[in-house]
C-alpha cells in the first residue's frame, strides 16, 4: 500500500501563505522601481493615423514611452503554449491597429502609477474608426470588416472571414446514420464571456540582474514559455532571459497568457530600471476570458436508447486574438464526444475573431462549452426515447477497456493519439448520484406547480491529462548530507498544491517521508524544463516526471548502500530513510549513504534529472446530480444540493484534490447562474469589477456533496489521473436539466438568471 | 503627515501622503500579509483589523488610522509558531493560492475572539467580504468550525 | 489620488472653519464611497470622524442615529424600533468588511441610491439633522430625497425615526443577485395609524412611497403607474421591466402574507 501518496500531507507551503509569509511577486521590493501603465483603445476596431507622445515623454517622473512606432514588430501569439505553438501568430507587443476597447495602444513608465496615468492623458493618438464586428453570428458574414488584414500575420486560416481556425472531423456516415435513427434531436446553445478572476491580477516585475540578464518575476502557469515567447518577441537570446515564478495568487488559464512580461521586459531594456506591470481589477477583466462558443448538437439513437450518431457544431469566438482560437475548439469535440460510445462521429469547429475582449485558456478549456450543449442534448433524446435521463446515459457511456475513434481523430490543433480507457469509476459514480438523490421519486415538470418548485437535473462528463505526446515535464532531485532532497521542478504550483502532491511523489518513490522534501518550482534558470500548469497535466505529467526521477535516485542510493553493506544491490531493502541488508540485517540511513557518497569513497553527487511524456492522456470522470428550487415569480434559482462525484485515479493528496473540486464547482456554479460580461453597443466591457460582476461568495455557496472515487490509472504515477479541471463543467447542464425538469423550459443562453429564466417561461 | 498607530501591539508613526490608502502604507512599510486584489473594497485581501474590526485598508485613507490599534496578519502567528486558526486552515485544506488566506484568517480571528461557539450563520457573515476564487469556501467553512472546536478545548 | 490636505477637524466649530477654509473639500465619513473614487477631484479631505456623532439611542420613542454610526454599530445595538428593521436591513449593507466602516450618514450622503438605507429612511418617514455655521436644520428624508442639491455642504449630524413606528411589524423584501450584491429591488411596507405604506427602492434609482388603498386594482392603477417614478434603469441587474416584476413578486408576497 501507499506511505506518502494517497495521504492529505500538509501543504508544504500553507504555513508559510497562512503566516502571510508567503512571497507572491509583489512582496519584494526594488529601488527605482518604475510603474508601467497602459493606455487603452477606447475603440472597438481602429487604424491608429498617429501617435505624439512628446507631451508625455517630457511630463516630470516619465521614464519612457512604447508604441508601436519605437518597438519591435513581431507577429507572436500570448498563448503560452509548447513550441509551435498551435495558435496563430497574430498579435504585437503594438500594432498600427487596435481590436478591441482596451487594446494597448502605448504603455508609459514613471516613477509613479498617478505620474504614469496623468501622462497618458497627455499622450495625443488619431484614429480611423473601423465598423466593427461585436457577436459570434456578424462574425463570418459576406462583406463583414476584416480584423486580422495586416500582411505578417500567420497560421490564420481564413481571414476574409475572420476565421482563425477551423476543423471538420468525420467518423463513419454521420448524415446516413441520423437519416437511419429512429429518434433524432438537434439543439443548440450559446455560452458566454466570463473571467477566471484570481484573487491576484495578473503582475509582473522586470529588473536587471547583476550580470545585466533581464529577469521578470511573474505571476505565470508556463514560465518556460514565457522565456522563449519573450526572447522572441523582444529580440534577444533566450539565455539572456531567467523567468522566476514565485507564490501565484490563481491563475486558473488566465495566466498562461504571455502578454505583460514583454512590456515590462521593454521598459527595464530601455531604462536599466526595474519595471512593475499589475492589472488593475477592471484590467483584469479585458486581459483574457472564457471563449464564448456557440454549440450545436445532433444526436441519433435507435430505439433501445443506443447512439447511432453525434454530430458537433462549433463556433468558436475567440475576440480580438487568437490565443488558443484553435485548440480551445478542439477541445470542444475531443473531451466531449469519445465520452459516448457512437459508430458515427462529426465534428465541425470554427474560431471566429470579433472585436471584442480576447479569449484565452480557462479551466475546463472547450469542454465546459462543449458539455452546456451535449448533455442537455441528451436530456431531450432522453424523454423523446421516453427513457429515465440516467439509464441513456448508463447504456451508452464509454466503459472499461473501450475506446473512440475521437481519441485518435481530435487532438490540440491536430490528430491526437489513440487510447483505451483503462480507469472509470463511472458507473459507480452514476449510481451514488441516483441513490443519494433519490432518483426514482423524479417528477415530471408537468406534475409540478404552486411558486416554488424543484427540479432535478444530471449530467457525465471526461476530461483529459494532459496533451499525450506533446507536454513534457521534467524534475532534478539531488540528495543532501542528511538524506533528504532537494526535488527542483519546472512544474507551476499556482496555487493547486503541486509542490505539496510532487513532493509525495517523490518521497514515495524515494522510500523516505515528504518532510524530507525540500522542493522549489519554477524559475527558468534553476529548475528543469516543465511545459507548465496547463491541460490538467501537472499530477499525470509532472507527477510522472518526479516518479521516474524519484526511482533512478533510489537506484543510485541502492547502489551505494551494498557498496557500504557489503552486499548485492538485490539484498539491500529500502524502506523509511533506511537501507537495510537482508544478509546480516545491518542498516545505514539516507544520511549515511549521502555522505558516504559525497566524502568517503567514489565520491559522486546522487541526483537525477528524469523526464516523462505521456503516449495517453487518460480521462478524469465525473458525475453530477442536481436539485435545484426555481422560484417562478422572479426566476431565481436556488442550489438545494449538488453531489459531485469524481474519478482521478489515485487522489495523491485526498484533501487537496477535493478542494480542487470544490473550487472547480463553485467557479461553474457562478459561471452558471451570474457571471457574465454586460457589453455596451461600443463592445466596451461595461460590468468589470466585483461589485458589478458576481463571484460567490461564502455566503452563496450551499448544498455541495463532493465524493472522489479512487480508480487505478496504470499509466498514472501511483495510479493518479488529473482532477483540477473536470468540475467546472457540471453546473451549467446539470442544472439547466433540473431547470427543465421543474418548469419546462431550456436555458440556450447564460447565465441562467433570474430574469432570462422568467423571458422563457413567458414564452 | 503623520500617521500615529499601534500596530500589531508597538507605537509606530508613519508619514503619509493625504491621499494615500492605508493599504499602500502597509505594503510600502512591509506588512506585505495585506494583498492587493481589487483595490475598491469588494474582496477582502488587504483586510486588517483595526480597532476589533475587520475592514479593506484600500478603501481606507492612511489618515482615517491615525490614532487607532491595528492588528495584521504579521502579529497572529509565525510560520514556526502558527496560531490555532492558521495551522488548521492548513490541515483542513482551506489555503490554495494563499492571496486570500492572511485576509480569511484575520475575519476567524475577529469571529473567533468574539464567538468561541460560532453558528454556521455568524462564519458565513464573518468572512462575506473576503472573496476566494480557489477552494469553493468550503474547507475555509470547515478549517473556522474546526479552529473553533480547538481555540475552545484549549 | 490627488488630494492636498487631510484634516480631521476635533469639534464642529473646528469644522466649520475648515469647511469654509476650504471650499474644494469631500466629507469623509467612513469613506467607502470616497475610497472608491479613481481620482476624487478635491485637494482637501475633511475626515469627520472625530465630532461623535457615532450614538444611537432613544427619546421619547424617537430613535436618534449619530450620521457617523456604522452599519455593524446599528446591527450590534439590536434595536427593538419596527420590528428589529433597521438591524435587518443594515445587515444586507455590504458585507460585513464594508459594514464595519461605512456610516449611515455617509451613505445617506454619497448621493447613490445603490444601498438599502434611503428606502428604508424613506419608509420610516425619517428626518435628516443638518447644521452648518447658520445652524441645525432638521429635513424630511423626502424632501431631502426630491432635492437633494439643497444640501450639498451641510454636515449631515443625526437621523431621526421617528417613535410611531416604534411597534410596528415591518414587511420587509429584498432581491438581489447574490446575498451581498447590491438590491434589485427592495420593498418595506409599514403600518401606521394613516394604514399601510409601501416603500420601494432598487438600485439607481430613487425610492418611492405609496399608500395602500385596498382596492382589487391597486397594483395595476397604483403601484405600477407609481413605479415609473423610481425610473428603473436599464443595467446589469437587469431591464426595467423584469425590476417591475420583481416589484410585483414582492407585493404579491405581502399581499398574500
Amino acid at each position: 500500500m501507499f506511505k506518502e501518496v494517497n495521504q492529505s500531507r500538509l501543504k508544504v507551503d500553507g504555513l508559510s501563505l497562512a503566516a502571510g509569509k508567503a512571497l507572491f511577486v509583489d512582496d519584494m521590493d526594488f529601488r527605482e522601481l518604475l510603474i508601467v501603465k497602459f493606455m487603452k483603445s477606447p475603440h472597438a476596431h481602429a487604424e491608429i493615423l498617429s501617435i505624439d507622445t512628446s507631451a508625455a515623454e517630457a511630463f516630470s517622473g516619465v521614464h519612457a514611452v512604447i508604441h508601436h512606432g519605437n518597438t519591435p514588430r513581431i507577429p507572436h501569439t500570448t498563448a503560452g503554449q509548447g513550441h509551435p505553438e498551435p495558435s496563430p501568430y497574430d498579435t504585437y507587443m503594438f500594432d498600427k491597429k487596435v481590436r478591441y476597447v482596451g487594446d494597448p495602444v502605448a504603455a508609459v513608465a514613471a516613477d509613479t502609477a498617478e505620474i504614469a496615468l496623468e501622462a497618458i492623458k497627455l499622450i495625443k493618438v488619431e484614429y480611423k474608426e473601423l465598423e466593427a464586428v461585436l457577436s459570434i453570428a456578424d462574425a463570418s458574414k459576406p462583406g463583414v470588416p476584416v480584423i486580422h488584414d495586416e500582411e505578417d500575420s500567420f497560421g490564420i486560416y481564413d481571414r476574409e472571414k475572420n476565421l482563425a481556425g477551423h476543423v471538420d472531423v468525420k467518423v463513419g456516415d454521420v448524415e446516413k446514420a441520423l437519416a437511419d435513427s429512429e429518434f433524432t434531436v438537434e439543439y443548440e446553445i450559446e455560452t458566454h464571456y466570463s473571467q477566471h478572476t484570481p484573487i491576484e491580477p495578473h503582475i509582473c516585475i522586470s529588473y536587471l540582474e547583476e550580470k545585466g540578464r533581464l529577469v521578470l518575476r511573474t505571476s505565470t502557469q508556463v514560465p518556460f514559455h514565457v522565456r522563449r515567447i519573450c526572447a522572441k518577441v523582444l529580440e534577444m537570446p533566450e539565455k539572456n532571459i531567467r523567468v522566476v515564478k514565485p507564490r501565484i495568487g490563481g491563475g486558473f488559464g488566465t495566466k498562461q497568457e504571455v502578454y505583460l512580461e514583454y512590456y515590462a521586459g521593454m521598459i527595464t531594456k530601455l531604462t536599466g530600471r526595474p519595471a512593475k506591470i499589475e492589472l488593475t481589477r477592471e484590467e483584469e477583466f479585458i486581459s483574457r476570458t472564457r471563449h464564448p462558443m456557440a454549440v450545436k448538437v445532433k444526436l441519433g439513437a435507435n430505439v433501445d436508447g443506443m447512439l447511432n450518431a453525434v454530430e458537433m457544431d462549433v463556433i468558436s469566438n475567440t475576440g480580438a486574438y487568437g490565443s488558443h482560437a484553435l485548440t480551445v475548439m478542439f477541445n470542444a469535440g475531443s473531451k466531449c464526444l469519445p465520452l459516448y460510445g457512437a459508430e458515427n462521429v462529426r465534428f465541425n469547429g470554427s474560431t471566429v475573431y470579433t472585436n471584442l475582449p480576447v479569449a484565452g485558456a480557462y479551466r475546463g478549456y472547450g469542454a465546459t462549452q462543449g458539455y452546456a450543449c451535449l448533455e442537455q442534448a441528451m436530456d431531450i433524446l432522453a424523454e423523446k426515447l421516453k427513457m429515465c435521463p440516467v439509464q441513456l446515459r448508463k447504456i451508452n457511456h464509454i466503459k472499461k477497456d473501450e475506446t473512440s475513434p475521437i481519441f485518435a481523430a481530435l487532438g490540440e490543433g491536430k490528430e491526437g493519439v489513440p487510447q483505451f480507457i483503462k480507469s472509470t469509476a463511472l458507473s459507480e459514480i452514476i449510481e451514488w448520484g441516483e441513490e443519494g438523490l433519490n432518483w426514482s421519486d423524479t417528477k415530471p415538470h408537468t406534475e409540478k406547480t404552486g411558486r416554488f418548485r424543484r427540479g432535478k437535473g444530471m449530467a457525465i462528463f471526461m476530461q483529459g491529462s494532459g496533451i499525450p505526446l506533446v507536454d513534457m515535464a521534467s524534475a532534478s532531485i539531488k540528495i543532501n548530507d542528511d538524506g533528504s532532497f532537494n526535488l527542483n521542478v519546472g512544474a507551476t504550483d499556482l496555487g493547486t498544491g503541486s509542490d505539496t502532491v510532487l513532493s509525495q511523489i517523490a518521497a514515495e518513490a524515494l522510500e523516505t517521508t515528504t518532510d524530507n522534501i525540500i522542493i522549489y518550482s519554477s524559475d527558468t534558470d534553476m529548475t528543469p524544463f516543465d511545459v507548465g500548469a496547463y491541460a490538467s497535466s501537472t499530477t499525470y505529467i509532472s507527477g510522472g516526471a518526479v516518479k521516474v526521477t524519484g526511482e533512478e535516485v533510489l537506484k543510485q542510493i541502492r547502489m551505494v548502500a551494498a557498496d557500504m553493506l557489503k552486499c548485492s544491490q538485490e539484498e539491500i531493502e529500502l524502506k523509511n530513510s533506511i537501507a537495510t541488508s537482508k544478509k546480516d540485517g545491518k542498516t545505514k540511513t539516507y544520511g549515511d549513504i549521502a555522505k558516504y557518497a559525497l566524502y568517503i569513497n567514489n565520491q559522486f553527487q546522487i541526483g537525477y534529472i528524469g523526464s516523462h511524456i505521456s503516449p495517453v492522456s487518460p480521462p478524469p470522470f465525473m458525475g453530477v446530480f442536481t436539485e435545484i428550487e426555481v422560484d417562478t415569480w422572479t426566476g431565481k434559482i436556488e442550489i438545494i444540493k449538488y453531489m459531485c462525484g469524481v474519478d482521478c485515479g489515485t487522489a495523491i493528496n485526498p484533501k487537496l484534490a477535493e478542494g480542487q473540486v470544490e473550487g472547480a464547482v463553485v467557479n461553474g456554479l457562478s459561471y452558471a447562474l451570474t457571471e457574465g460580461y454586460l457589453f455596451n453597443k461600443k463592445g466596451k466591457m461595461m460590468n468589470g469589477s466585483f461589485q458589478d460582476y458576481k463571484i460567490y461568495n461564502i455566503e452563496d455557496v450551499q448544498g455541495l456533496e463532493i465524493k472522489l472515487f479512487s480508480t487505478f490509472e496504470p499509466s498514472g504515477p501511483f495510479g493518479a489521473k488529473s482532477v483540477s479541471e473536470i468540475g467546472i463543467n457540471g453546473p451549467i447542464p446539470a442544472i439547466a436539466n433540473a431547470l427543465y425538469n421543474a418548469v419546462g423550459v431550456r436555458a440556450v443562453r447564460f447565465p441562467m438568471k433570474p430574469e432570462y429564466i422568467l423571458e422563457l417561461m413567458e414564452k | 503627515m503623520d500617521i500615529k498607530v499601534t500596530i500589531n501591539g508597538v507605537k509606530k508613526v508613519f508619514n503619509a501622503d493625504p491621499g494615500e490608502k492605508l493599504l499602500d502604507l502597509l505594503r510600502r512599510e512591509g506588512y506585505k500579509g495585506a494583498k492587493r486584489g481589487c483595490s475598491t473594497g469588494d474582496c477582502g485581501s488587504c483586510a486588517v483589523i483595526i480597532n476589533g474590526k475587520l475592514v479593506n485598508s484600500c478603501l481606507i485613507f492612511a489618515g482615517q488610522a491615525d490614532g487607532h490599534t491595528l492588528t495584521t496578519i504579521e502579529a497572529i502567528g509565525t510560520v514556526n509558531e502558527p496560531h490555532i486558526i492558521q495551522r488548521t486552515f492548513v490541515e483542513e485544506g482551506a489555503v490554495q493560492c494563499g492571496f486570500c488566506t492572511p485576509g480569511m484568517i484575520l475575519a476567524t480571528k475577529v469571529l473567533l475572539d468574539k464567538e468561541k461557539d460560532p453558528t454556521l450563520t455568524q462564519i458565513r457573515e464573518a468572512l462575506s467580504g473576503n472573496l476566494c476564487r480557489c477552494t469553493g469556501y468550503v474547507k475555509i467553512e470547515n478549517a473556522v468550525i474546526r479552529s473553533a472546536d480547538k481555540m475552545r478545548s484549549e | 489620488m490627488k488630494v492636498k490636505k487631510y484634516f480631521r477637524p476635533r469639534d464642529l466649530n473646528e469644522f466649520h472653519r475648515l469647511s469654509a477654509e476650504n471650499p474644494d473639500h469631500k466629507i469623509l465619513a467612513g469613506g467607502t464611497y470616497v475610497a472608491k473614487m479613481k481620482f476624487p477631484k478635491v485637494d482637501t479631505i475633511i475626515d469627520i470622524q472625530d465630532l461623535g456623532l457615532k450614538g444611537i439611542k432613544e427619546e421619547n420613542g424617537d430613535i436618534h442615529i449619530g450620521a457617523n454610526v456604522t452599519f455593524t454599530d446599528l446591527i450590534e445595538a439590536e434595536l427593538s424600533y419596527c420590528g428589529g428593521l433597521v438591524g435587518q436591513v443594515s445587515s444586507h449593507c455590504g458585507p460585513i468588511t464594508i459594514r464595519n466602516i461605512a456610516t449611515i450618514g455617509g451613505n445617506v450622503m454619497a448621493g447613490y441610491h445603490w444601498n438599502d438605507t434611503t428606502p428604508l429612511l424613506l419608509a420610516l418617514e425619517a428626518t435628516l439633522m443638518f447644521t452648518s455655521d447658520s445652524g441645525v436644520k432638521a429635513v424630511p428624508v423626502s424632501s431631502f430625497i426630491a432635492n437633494r442639491s439643497t444640501y450639498t455642504g451641510l454636515l449631515l449630524t443625526s437621523i431621526i425615526l421617528p417613535s410611531k413606528y416604534k411597534d410596528t411589524k415591518p414587511f420587509y423584501k429584498r432581491f438581489a443577485r447574490t446575498r451581498s450584491d447590491i438590491p434589485t429591488s427592495i420593498f418595506i411596507v409599514l403600518n401606521s395609524e394613516e394604514g399601510d405604506h409601501i416603500t420601494v427602492g432598487s438600485a439607481t434609482v430613487k425610492p418611492v412611497r405609496i399608500m395602500y388603498s385596498a382596492d382589487d386594482e391597486f397594483l395595476i392603477n397604483t403601484l405600477l403607474p407609481r413605479l415609473n417614478e423610481v425610473k428603473f434603469m436599464d443595467d446589469l441587474r437587469g431591464k426595467p421591466e423584469f425590476k417591475e416584476k420583481i416589484v410585483i413578486s414582492q407585493y404579491r408576497e405581502w399581499k398574500e402574507k
